[in-house]
């Protein structure tokens, strides 16, 4: 993510005393980030943190370091503090840049120089396809993981957060359901596989290990408007068999029921099924979908929905306004506190799946995922984290 | 600087490897294809590829027939809807627009022709679906796959359509403008009957290219495999539930797939075969020059 | 007799209401999809959409590493297909000179139909023979490199039909002047057959790099969908067309996004096509005077 500053219009002038201070407090990678975030407008300490995914005990260094430059200032809103772009220091562009008051900062992204980069060897390469194959194969370390769509997104931040701590270190995350994850590590094809339930009998005796990174359930969402507060098991069975298809019959407005299945292949199908005693050929749906976010993004498009998801996944996408609720099961609420008391009635692991015990950048990856960083970024996906291995 | 001679020797080397290239092309898709399909095809058999009651490829069942039955809906329904569109289209722009509307009409069609197709797809769930479910739940269906589809098809249908009823021999034209005729009369009794063979070669033409369609459909015919039943259900088709199923399938279920990849492999070419053997071929060929080009 | 005029007169009236009406139908559903387009996705488009990486699956940022990797994967298209469409379409021509045997007409015609027959499979079908052959059994895993390859095998036989047409504008008496001369074949097809062809050799390639743009059923099993800056051929990476389907079916409130994402990708598209096309036109101006 760091943004590569070039120098632009020298000073007429010898640059002043201060000009010299400035340059020399943007000489660091977060601190032109900050700057950088500062110029779309002001921001608060906590958006700055998470545009930038640093410490805040470290930001709030940096930040000091900048107002001391008189780079930014503070701008006192009720309760928080908003930092903004100093006066005498202006937003410029396009391209986005800083006017110092003494020389002026253009924000040149990576984009353009990679872009030329990768646009060059592509067209040099030409009919010599697979040769070019060979060439690129030792260049780059790589962490490839696939499988659940549940993990997916907390794989790729905690992949970006990996990727820190090793310079030149790519980490890749493909979703596609936990069968995937698990035929993926066991063919070699990952490095780890994702998958958001428990490993088989079978898939164990094919010396597959399981280690688990994180708790998450899976709840019955329906959309926020719904009037149904809660759904007996023997009535979410009903629903899902067919035999019960309007609303009306359970205590909502009447209207069609449109029922939400997950496609074969997705773990949390599995465990919906098992939980509920359903055989899949039984289930009548009007809807099959494929990621958890598809789940969500179908039930909150419909009025009349209802669906299941990982817990972890709606309460995220609820936080970010999508209109939906969450039904309690067996009278337990469905949320990230019930798994992590442990009485949520359909909890799972999320592991990452590996063929033999971990080695390598793959276990120091899954150590990563359950240190003190590894757990914030866990718990900041709404899923309940484990504490590191004995 | 190689001689002449030589330089013509190496480029005629060249050019038959490549040709030979693409040949090959075709041979190792369709090799590919049949190798990938092997397992399923030997262990399945193409008898419970059939006649398997649903598809649940993880539990043993392979019923791939309503997944086909969906594609044939979709695909046919499609062009049910774009026909008279296209017609209705072509009709306007050879007898009833004013040349400069109708050249507006033209760069519209060509407009559209380029939109690619996911972006249809996304357009069909934003509008066509929301439309369809306040008539009834759950909007993603049948009926908005074939809506979509047409739309898609309709650009190369109507100036395909055009080039056809526009081929009239130039005596007959005159003959009909000695007469009197309406325009309307020279497209309905001499033009339409005349076009009919190209026009339905146009028709296998967009037949082919609706059934191997992904994107447009499966975001919005809401994917649940069964037959088609009503326009307002939904179904799954071959091409989405590759889309939906190859990231993770695995062992024979892959196979399937590949299976139903051999399935629109066939029934696209035979239905190029047949539209070439109706003349469409040049016609098509033409109809794509021309709006490269106009 | 004169009902009878009356009678068609009014049934002309109607078949031409009928038509308009389609006409508008037509017209409408196509202003309501760019408007669609227009109204939600114009908003977002700027300088930053253009550079900055996405964030929040898509919802916020913008298409940075998406648009360079879409270049690749189109770059990777035309340097694969290019030079083999081109070659074989040299075949093509060759085989219809006058002094080519029966044979080689023979088999020129079967390349013919072969290749319409492959420019006409479904891209999905492209997607699992690439997913099969390179990020299987070339082991190249879900990259832009198996990505490329792919687009390219779809990208051949249009390429190949659209280069022999082209070639084929050549007219037969300068051909015939230049056999008489004794040229070499490369000496006439550098003096003869490519002034005549040359822009519509142009006008096939920019077609088909629009094509490969709009593509999406053949990368999604090939190049995979991480939504970041490439930094390696073998890096998975979405193109724009993969990046707008994730945003309409899997990301929840993506809709603006995807909105954004659709008007750049089509407006691309229609920019490129219409480049060709103008520029086509004018060669043909300037030919003509």
């Amino acid at each position: 993510m760091a943004k590569r500053a070039v120098k632009r219009a020298a000073p007429s002038r010898a640059p002043s005393r201060g000009c010299v201070d400035k340059l020399k407090a943007l000489a660091e990678a977060t601190r032109l980030e900050v700057l950088h975030e500062l110029v779309d407008g002001e921001k608060s300490v906590s958006e700055l943190q998470a545009a930038l995914g640093v410490d805040q005990s470290l930001l709030s260094h940096h930040l000091a370091v900048l107002r001391e430059a008189q780079l930014v200032a503070t701008t006192r809103a009720r309760r928080s503090i908003r930092y903004r772009l100093a006066d005498g220091v202006a937003a410029a562009g396009p391209p986005p840049g800083i006017n110092l008051g003494c020389c002026q900062l253009s924000f040149m992204p990576p984009a353009l120089q990679k872009a030329a980069r990768l646009l060059l060897l592509a067209l040099s390469f030409g009919v010599l396809l697979p040769l070019a194959a060979c060439g690129g194969t030792a260049e780059q370390q790589k962490l490839t993981l696939a499988g659940s769509s549940t993990i997916a997104p907390l794989a790729a931040e905690l992949g970006k957060a990996f990727e820190e701590r090793h310079g030149g270190l790519r980490v890749e995350v493909q979703a596609g359901g936990s069968s995937r994850g698990v035929a993926d590590a066991r063919e070699g094809r990952v490095d780890l596989g994702m998958a958001s339930r428990a490993l088989k009998e079978e898939e164990r005796a094919a010396g597959l290990v399981g280690t688990p990174i994180a708790l998450d359930g899976i709840a019955l969402i329906v959309h926020a408007d719904n009037r149904v507060a809660e759904l007996s098991e023997a009535q979410i069975v009903a629903i899902y068999r067919g035999d019960v298809r309007d609303w009306s019959a359970v205590g909502g407005r009447a209207a069609p029921i449109t029922v939400v299945n997950k496609a074969e292949g997705r773990s949390t199908l599995e465990l919906f099924l098992a939980h509920f005693a359903l055989r899949a050929e039984e289930v009548r749906a009007d809807v099959v979908i494929g990621d958890n976010l598809q789940g969500v993004k179908t039930v909150a498009g419909n009025r009349d929905a209802i669906g299941y998801v990982s817990i972890g996944t709606a309460e995220v996408e609820r936080s970010h306004g999508s209109p939906i609720r969450l039904l309690p099961l067996r009278g337990v609420e469905a949320s990230t506190a019930s798994v992590r008391a442990g009485t949520f009635p359909l909890q799972r692991p999320l592991l990452l799946v590996t063929r033999g015990a971990p080695s390598g950048l793959a276990a120091e990856f899954l150590e990563f995922a359950r240190s003190p960083h590894g757990r914030t970024l866990v718990e900041a996906q709404a899923f309940v984290a484990l504490a590191a291995s004995p | 600087m190689p001689s002449p001679r030589r330089l013509d020797r190496a480029l005629q080397l060249a050019s038959a490897a490549a040709a030979a290239a693409a040949l090959l092309l075709l041979l190792g898709l369709a090799a590919f294809l049949l190798r990938e399909s092997a397992p399923a095809l030997r262990e399945v058999g193409l008898v419970r590829l059939v006649g398997d009651r649903g598809w649940h490829p993880t539990r043993g069942a392979f019923g791939m027939a309503p997944l086909v039955a969906a594609s044939g809906a979709v695909a046919l329904g499609a062009l049910t809807l774009a026909l008279p569109l296209a017609l209705a289209v072509a009709f306007v722009r050879l007898a009833y627009a004013p040349p400069r509307l109708a050249a507006l009409l033209r760069a519209l069609l060509q407009l559209l022709a380029a939109v690619p197709s996911v972006v249809l797809g996304f357009f069909g769930l934003v509008t066509v679906v929301p439309l369809l479910l306040a008539i009834e739940p759950p909007g993603a269906s049948l009926l908005a796959g074939m809506v979509v589809l047409a739309l898609m098809v309709l650009p190369t249908l109507a100036l395909l359509i055009e080039g056809a009823l526009a081929g009239l021999p130039s005596g007959e034209r005159a003959a009909a403008a000695a007469l009197g005729l309406a325009r309307t009369t020279v497209l309905l009794h001499l033009a339409l009957p005349r076009a009919r063979g190209a026009i339905g070669a146009a028709l296998l033409v967009a037949l082919g290219r609706a059934l191997g369609e992904t994107m447009a459909v499966v975001l919005v015919t809401g994917n649940v495999v069964q037959w088609p039943s009503a326009l307002l259900a939904p179904v799954r088709t071959l091409t989405a539930n590759l889309a939906l199923e190859l990231p993770y399938a695995s062992g024979l279920h892959r196979s399937a797939l590949f299976v139903a990849g051999l399935l629109l492999l066939g029934a696209t070419a035979a239905l190029l075969l047949i539209a070439s053997r109706c003349g469409a071929r040049e016609r098509w060929r033409g109809a794509r020059e021309e709006s490269a080009r106009a | 007799m004169r009902e009878l005029a009356m009678g068609r007169r009014a049934m002309e009236r109607a078949v031409a209401a009928v038509a308009w009406a389609g006409t508008l139908l037509v017209v409408a559903a196509f202003g309501a999809l760019l408007g669609e387009l227009l109204v939600r996705g114009a908003g977002e488009l700027s300088w930053r959409y253009l550079v900055e990486a996405p964030r929040d699956a898509g919802r916020s940022g913008g298409v940075g590493g998406i648009v360079v990797a879409t270049g690749v994967l189109v770059a990777l298209a035309l340097a694969g297909a290019v030079p083999l469409a081109l070659l074989a379409a040299l075949f093509l021509d060759e085989a219809g000179a006058a002094q080519a045997g029966r044979a080689r007409r023979r088999l020129a015609a079967a390349l013919r139909r072969v290749l319409d027959v492959v420019g006409s499979v479904p891209s999905i079908v492209f997607g699992l023979f690439g997913n099969a052959l390179f990020c299987r059994a070339f082991g190249w895993g879900e990259s832009l490199l198996a990505g490329g390859a792919t687009l390219a095998c779809m990208m051949v036989p249009l390429l190949t039909i659209a280069f022999d047409e082209a070639l084929q504008r050549a007219p037969a008496a300068e051909r015939a002047a230049a056999a008489a001369c004794a040229f070499s074949r490369a000496a006439t097809l550098r003096h003869v057959v490519l002034p005549h062809a040359w822009p519509l050799l142009l006008a096939g390639a920019v077609l088909a790099v629009a094509r490969a743009l709009a593509e999406t059923a053949a990368l999604l099993f090939t190049s995979g969908y991480v939504d970041r800056m490439p930094t390696s051929l073998l890096d998975s990476a979405r193109s724009l067309s993969v990046h707008v389907w994730d945003l309409a079916l899997n990301v929840a409130g993506g809709e603006a996004r995807a909105c954004s994402a659709a008007l750049l990708l089509l407006l691309l598209v229609v920019a490129i096509e219409a480049a060709a096309r103008g520029a086509l036109a004018w060669l043909r101006r300037r030919a003509g005077r």
